[in-house]
């Protein structure tokens, strides 16, 4: 994909999101069809005519009390004028407490059973609507009172304000809410499967782990979010839950920005992760208040990851626009947590999507680009013995044996046969043993020596065996060598060595005697290029070849770091 | 005869050699073997040839570019290389002869054949001449050639826009390599037919050979038949 259109995939999503945001904030779904009650008043103890509205309550307070008593509670809620309606009112409420609920006086619901103590409650439903009778439902105040028990709640309780509404509504747009919600989760699972596949069976980059998990806690979040709409639970184990969510947001915090930290190679990735861990901990410690370390939690992740996406963009790292507009969705997202979280952490997810295929291809390109170029050197090496100059004027020598002395000319033959099956050998690998490249060498110099009546030698000197070499590199340098030797001489001594020292290989091939002159070596030859391009393909970044003059002759050297 | 044989692989060197005396045997001859560009280069500034054996990949240079500088002499070249896909080429420089290695005893005996016999042409024609200026060797089109004079043994070269330029060889080696629209109407005159609108005859068995932009050339009594057959 090329970077404009990933650019205009961005823009999209970018409006795409601030729009769904802004009409989320402005029409929460059950604005237009709810009427909230107000005015708390709440007693400890029971009394027979506590439910009746005219009951002087005006000595109540109006804080709930901790869970552990029996106690009522009464509010008020005003109902408009309406016109004849066809569908039931109803009231909604989420309340960690088992009880019963009056409306005007008149029992209309109850939920589990109150009791005087742990052993006498039955526990009800955390969240819970009923229907307010008809014949109730007129226009003015009503009060709403209700008789509860908390014997297995959390010291304190744990409430959702009652609601008066259309009941169909009450019901319903919760759990189309759900449905939608759980749509987009079970999307981050599929990713987060596909994901894992591709980190077990393909590529083992922690970065795909790390973002399959991520996917995988978003997914589990959501679907414990948005599943009390749908499922009944008895109300201690709404605590359970938000235990579970506070550890779910925790894992998240944390692996936010641990992804981001490996998509972008960030140094010391473990360690930042240790720290980020440890703070967190400190943080769950610090403040009493679950929420409150939460937030400062879910803070301090979103400051890193920030912070971490910019370090990328500042970098130019591909990919690192695409991770800091999704964290900045996430950011705004957060605001208001029960939806826009999740949309933002969409976003997220769609835009690291992007990102990563769009690396995921241009791997899959260097990897072939990789296997051509494997292959094009493999080429050169073939060509390089079937180019006239090498064949054809060995050739040429060997009518010249044949002429003058059959039995040389036999040894010359078998000589160039050795050369060529060492090569037909080697040439499809990336890397030989190093006594192989020696043998191929010697060969070639056997070969050399016939056609040109000088003695050639190939001396070696501390040659680890077993230690591996790209193909013909050496040999390559050997040939250069030959070519440049303008001396006449009788004989001529090539001369290998080997040391390794803290990690680092270091070759020395003297040619000794030879002389090159400038120019010469300043116009590289496609030999130099070759041997470059092999050191490339099997230790990339990790190599050095410096060619000197020295007293003794010209010598090449290669280095090769982190062995 | 002369004949310089520069050779960079030792045994290829003493095979040209020994194969060029025995082919030359009957023939007064010298043959000098170099094994380096530089060393030939030397040897042409110190002794006199006629023929050069060249192997056309030396070491790493350019060869056309001294080829470029070899044909521009006295001598006739002839190429033994590996480099066959580069003949044309060699033979468009105006080499003599191209050998292609390997090569057997024979093929190089039709290169001295064609050294050797003043009516034969180069397997393909040239496309250029060179001819030495002052510091440096320049390459002229053929088809910009009207004609060749000869001149104390070198030949002038005429151009169509009306200049003179001097090439070493003498005409009858210069021809060996010319294509064959360049016909030898008369000793000293070599002439690319396709410039010619007319043949004249005057009294007294006077031969002219018109040119297009109106210059006329003589033409060899004994040539005149073989000029009329082949051209008109």
């Amino acid at each position: 994909m090329t970077n404009s259109k990933s650019r205009i995939i961005q823009s999209i999503s970018v409006v795409l999101f601030a729009g769904l945001v802004v009409y989320l904030h402005l029409a929460n779904p059950l604005q237009d069809a709810v009427i909230e009650a107000s005015g708390l008043r709440v007693k400890v103890g029971d009394g027979k005519n506590w439910a009746w509205p005219d009951m002087d309550d005006s000595e109540w307070q109006n804080e709930v009390p901790s869970a552990d008593t029996l106690f009522w509670l009464r509010t008020t809620v005003v109902l408009p004028a309406a016109a004849q309606r066809f569908e039931p009112l109803g009231v909604s409420m989420s309340i960690s407490a088992s009880y019963e609920i009056y409306w005007d006086g008149h029992l209309i619901g109850q939920n589990g059973r109150v009791g005087n103590s742990a052993a006498e409650e039955i526990h009800g439903s955390y969240s819970r609507a009923f229907i307010i009778p008809d014949t109730l439902a007129t226009a003015g105040p009503h009060q709403i009172a209700m008789r509860l028990s908390s014997f297995d709640g959390v010291n304190t309780l744990s409430m959702g304000w009652p609601t008066v509404g259309n009941f169909l509504i009450l019901t319903r747009r919760p759990v189309v809410l759900a449905a939608f919600m759980h749509l987009l989760a079970g999307a981050f699972l599929m990713i987060a499967i596909y994901y894992l596949f591709i980190y077990f069976i393909n590529d083992r980059r922690q970065a795909f782990l790390l973002f399959a998990l991520l996917c995988l806690v978003f997914f589990a979040l959501m679907l414990i979010e948005f599943s009390r709409f749908y499922i009944d639970y008895p109300y201690p184990f709404q605590f359970i839950r938000l235990g579970i969510i506070i550890l779910l947001t925790a894992t998240a915090s944390l692996l936010l920005p641990v992804f981001l930290m490996y998509r972008f190679s960030v140094l010391q990735k473990l360690r930042s992760t240790l720290a980020l861990l440890a703070a967190f901990i400190l943080f769950a410690l610090l403040f009493d208040n679950a929420d409150h370390s939460a937030m400062a939690i879910v803070f301090l992740s979103f400051a890193t990851a920030l912070g971490v996406s910019l370090r990328a963009l500042r970098q130019r790292q591909p990919g690192s626009s695409e991770a800091f507009l999704g964290v900045v969705a996430c950011l705004i997202g957060l605001g208001y947590f029960g939806v826009t979280i999740f949309l933002g952490f969409a976003f997220l997810v769609v835009f690291t999507l992007l990102s990563l295929s769009i690396q995921i291809r241009k791997d899959s390109q260097a990897h072939e680009e990789a296997l051509l170029r494997s292959a094009r050197l493999e080429v050169q090496l073939l060509k390089s013995r079937i180019r006239p100059h090498f064949l054809l004027n060995t050739l040429t020598s060997l009518i010249t044996w044949v002429e003058e002395s059959p039995k040389v000319a036999v040894a010359f033959i078998e000589t160039l046969a050795r050369e060529f099956e060492i090569l037909n050998e080697i040439s499809d690998q990336q890397e030989i043993p190093v006594e192989q490249e020696i043998a191929l060498c010697r060969a070639h110099l056997d070969v050399m020596s016939l056609r040109q009546e000088v003695r050639y030698h190939l001396e070696c000197d501390g040659i680890a065996a077993g230690d591996q070499v790209p193909p013909a590199i050496f040999h390559t340098l050997i040939e250069n060598g030959l070519t440049h030797n303008q001396i006449n001489c009788d004989e001529m001594v090539f001369r290998l060595s080997f040391t390794q020292q803290n990690g680092r290989k270091t070759y020395r091939l003297l040619a000794a005697g030879l002389v090159r002159n400038g120019t010469d070596h300043a116009r590289e030859g496609t030999g130099m290029k070759y041997v470059k391009a092999r050191l490339q393909e099997c230790y990339p970044d990790r190599w050095q070849m410096q060619p000197r003059p020295t007293p003794a002759g010209w010598e090449t050297q290669i280095t090769i770091e982190g062995t | 005869m002369r004949v310089l044989i520069v050779e960079d692989e030792t045994r290829i060197a003493k095979y040209l050699e020994k194969l060029t005396r025995e082919i030359l045997s009957y023939q007064m001859s010298t043959v000098h073997v170099c094994q380096s560009l530089q060393a030939g280069l030397v040897c042409l500034e110190q002794h006199r040839i006629d023929l050069l054996l060249l192997d056309l990949n030396l070491r790493g240079e350019d060869g056309f570019e001294i080829l470029k500088k070899l044909v521009a002499r006295r001598f006739q070249t002839v190429i033994v290389s590996a480099y066959k896909d580069r003949a044309v080429e060699a033979f468009e420089h105006g080499v003599l002869d191209f050998v292609p290695k390997p090569f057997s005893r024979i093929r190089l005996e039709q290169a001295f054949e064609r050294f050797r016999n003043n009516r034969a042409r180069s397997e393909y024609p040239a496309k250029f001449v060179a001819v030495r200026l002052q510091n440096r060797v320049r390459l002229l089109k053929l088809e910009d050639v009207l004609y060749f004079q000869g001149a104390r043994g070198y030949s002038e070269v005429h151009l169509r826009d009306g200049k003179t330029e001097l090439h070493d060889k003498p005409l009858t080696e210069l021809c060996k390599v010319l294509p064959p629209v360049f016909e030898r109407i008369h000793k000293s005159f070599v002439v690319n037919m396709s410039e010619v609108r007319d043949i004249l005859v005057s009294s007294g068995s006077k031969y002219e050979l018109a040119l297009k932009n109106g210059k006329q050339l003589p033409i060899g009594r004994t040539r005149y038949k073989e000029v009329r057959q082949r051209w008109l």
